[in-house]
């Protein structure tokens, strides 16, 4: 628990020094205000990048970028696979053989060739990028789901209430929902890092929306700013995002493992 | 008695290839979605190539003409229905004719056999030094619970990171202040080589840092999985026999644990395949290294739509493939607990 609350800790830091960035800071995160290239200073928290755009501001509203992307998706991930692992559960029969059929086809799948495909060919805006992430990790999300359901189905007391003339709807709200809904918050909570990472990869490889300023596509253009190499540039450009998206991927990830060892803790 | 015994083999063979063939119906169905996924999507996507205008700035841009649309369709066989299409990609492919790169001006098939060695020789590395090095930390592990929970936190940090931030971090704090080491590329740059040893050598200082960056990603993974079948094992009852028999440490280490422990790993081997492709491709990138990653992003930016195809149906191929395997590897260690 105590961990728990210091990782939650941690991003509520994070949260409120990027809300500061993005609500009061001076300066805009797509505007390019003042000189280009210039060290961190008071005006400037982490100086400018090459066309002047201060980068504290565009870091702040990266991680709000950041976090809109990876909760979008887990809501998403979270409706498609907790329906289609509990109707596959539930249901069974040759339903639950085509779903598993389709759950195993998009868990063997390597994701980034096809993101990266599927990215190319249907454009490269934040909404593609959220369906594919989205479309991606329902998957996992359902197989957990749907073992959870099964073995649900296997107890007495849901035969009873069937026999006492029990509807799906039911059964669904009492007892189907009501346990596997942990399970289902807690893998939910892991696709909001892996859907963040995986935007910043897309992002890092300029295939993300490029109007949107997430921290892979600042990683991106202050890689491919050629003067970064020889200069110690990349130690405020560069250094923080990379930083950043390592924190809150790691902070996320704990969170989640914290949260199911407190939901196996308490079974 | 024996007649009983026979028949429980027998039910074990048979249930065996039933779940055998239902892994390669599976295996097969997968390919199959791929493949008419990556025949069907460009036919899908809104927009037309040849609407598109390729001339570059600078240049007299003029639309094309009714006539030379005509050509150009009939010249990449679009005009026919898209049934026929598909059995014309069909056939090329089986003769490995996967079209032509717009942007290298070459074969499709010819690009990718020209980058394929370097991918495969980062990703092969990886996987092997990423094996040995968890099996070894695994071992390493067994009998001393404080070195144990020493390495398992720092792996569970070290499986958090991704590759390619990794990458980035060693590319600055290394390659921009080592001399020896190269910031990108995979050879350098028109340099002639005196011998078989410099040029191999020249590979290796490339491939460093690339193959290090993946190596910090992939490694806990194996570490885990070794760490688990280690530690099952180790409650087996031959093993507490051989201790029993006064066998040598070293020899039950190696005979009897690591032995048994090495199915599970080489699962896990033919199953990271998939990870580590990805994780390639963004290493590529960020090294500049001239691997298949590399090609599938540059196609990407410069819409070569045959390319990429090319590309995406090799790299999955690959991975459905060895996923399939390592599902076959699985199979056969169930029959092992089942009896």
């Amino acid at each position: 628990m105590t961990k728990l609350k210091f990782y939650l800790i941690i991003l509520l830091i994070m949260a409120l020094i990027f809300g500061y960035g993005s609500f009061f800071y001076p300066h805009s995160a797509a505007r390019p205000e003042g000189i280009s290239l210039q060290r961190p200073s008071k005006e400037h928290f982490l100086g400018t990048d090459d066309l002047g755009t201060d980068i504290f501001a565009q870091l702040s509203k990266g991680f709000f970028i950041s976090v809109f992307i990876g909760i979008t998706t887990a809501i998403i991930a979270m409706f498609l696979g907790g329906s289609i692992g509990m109707v596959s559960g539930y249901v069974g029969g040759k339903t639950d053989f085509l779903i598993s059929f389709v759950i195993n086809l998009f868990l063997s799948l390597p994701q980034l060739p096809v993101m990266i495909v599927v990215g190319a060919f249907f454009g490269q805006s934040i909404g593609n990028v959220i369906a594919i992430i989205a479309l991606f990790s329902w998957a996992a999300i359902a197989k957990v789901v749907r073992a959870k359901t099964l073995q649900i189905k296997r107890n007495t007391y849901l035969h009873l209430a069937k026999s006492y003339g029990a509807s799906f709807f039911y059964l669904f709200r009492k007892h189907l929902f009501t346990e596997v809904f942990p399970l289902l918050l807690i893998n939910s909570l892991t696709v909001v890092g892996r859907a963040i990472l995986q935007e910043a990869s897309l992002a890092f490889l300029g295939l993300s929306d490029p109007l949107t300023r997430s921290w892979g596509l600042i990683i991106n253009k202050a890689m491919s700013f050629t003067g970064i190499y020889y200069t110690d540039y990349w130690q405020w450009w560069l250094l923080p995002p990379v930083t950043c998206l390592v924190l809150t991927i790691y902070c996320l990830r704990m969170i989640a493992r914290e949260a199911e060892n407190l939901i196996i803790g308490a079974d | 008695m024996i007649i009983n015994n026979w028949n429980k083999t027998a039910y074990h063979t048979w249930r065996k290839n039933k779940q055998l063939l239902s892994r390669f119906i599976i295996f097969l169905c997968s390919f199959l979605v791929i493949y008419l996924f990556n025949f069907f999507v460009p036919r899908l996507m809104p927009g037309d190539p040849f609407a598109h205008n390729t001339a570059q700035s600078g240049q007299d841009m003029h639309g094309l003409s009714a006539e030379e649309l005509l050509r150009l369709k009939a010249y990449y066989g679009l005009d026919k229905p898209v049934r026929e299409q598909f059995i014309n990609t069909v056939k090329g492919n089986l003769k490995l004719d996967f079209g032509q790169s717009i942007l290298y001006k070459k074969s499709v098939i010819e690009v990718i056999m020209s980058r394929l060695p370097w991918t495969v020789y980062i990703m092969l590395s990886t996987l092997l030094i990423s094996l040995f090095m968890g099996l070894f930390l695994a071992l390493l592990g067994i009998g001393k619970p404080k070195l144990d929970s020493y390495i398992l936190k720092i792996m569970s940090l070290l499986a958090e990171i991704p590759a390619f931030l990794i990458g980035v971090l060693l590319l600055f704090l290394f390659a921009a202040k080592v001399s020896w080491l190269p910031l990108a590329g995979n050879l350098t740059p028109f340099y002639r080589h005196t011998g078989v040893l410099e040029y191999l050598f020249d590979v290796f200082r490339h491939s460093l840092l690339p193959i290090t960056a993946l190596v910090l990603n992939m490694m806990p993974n194996f570490y885990f999985t070794a760490r688990t079948s280690l530690q099952t094992i180790l409650r087996k009852e031959y093993v507490f026999n051989a201790h029993a028999k006064g066998l040598a440490e070293k020899i039950i280490h190696y005979k009897y644990i690591l032995l048994n422990a090495l199915f599970p790993i080489l699962a896990r081997f033919f199953l990271s395949v998939g990870t580590c492709i990805g994780g390639t491709m963004l290493i590529e990138n960020v090294f500049a290294y001239p691997g298949l990653g590399k090609v599938l992003r540059d196609a990407v930016m410069y819409r070569d739509y045959i390319l990429i195809q090319g590309v995406f149906l090799l790299s999955t191929t690959v991975v459905l493939f060895s996923s399939f395997i390592s599902d076959v590897i699985n199979l056969y260690l169930q029959k092992d607990k089942l009896r």
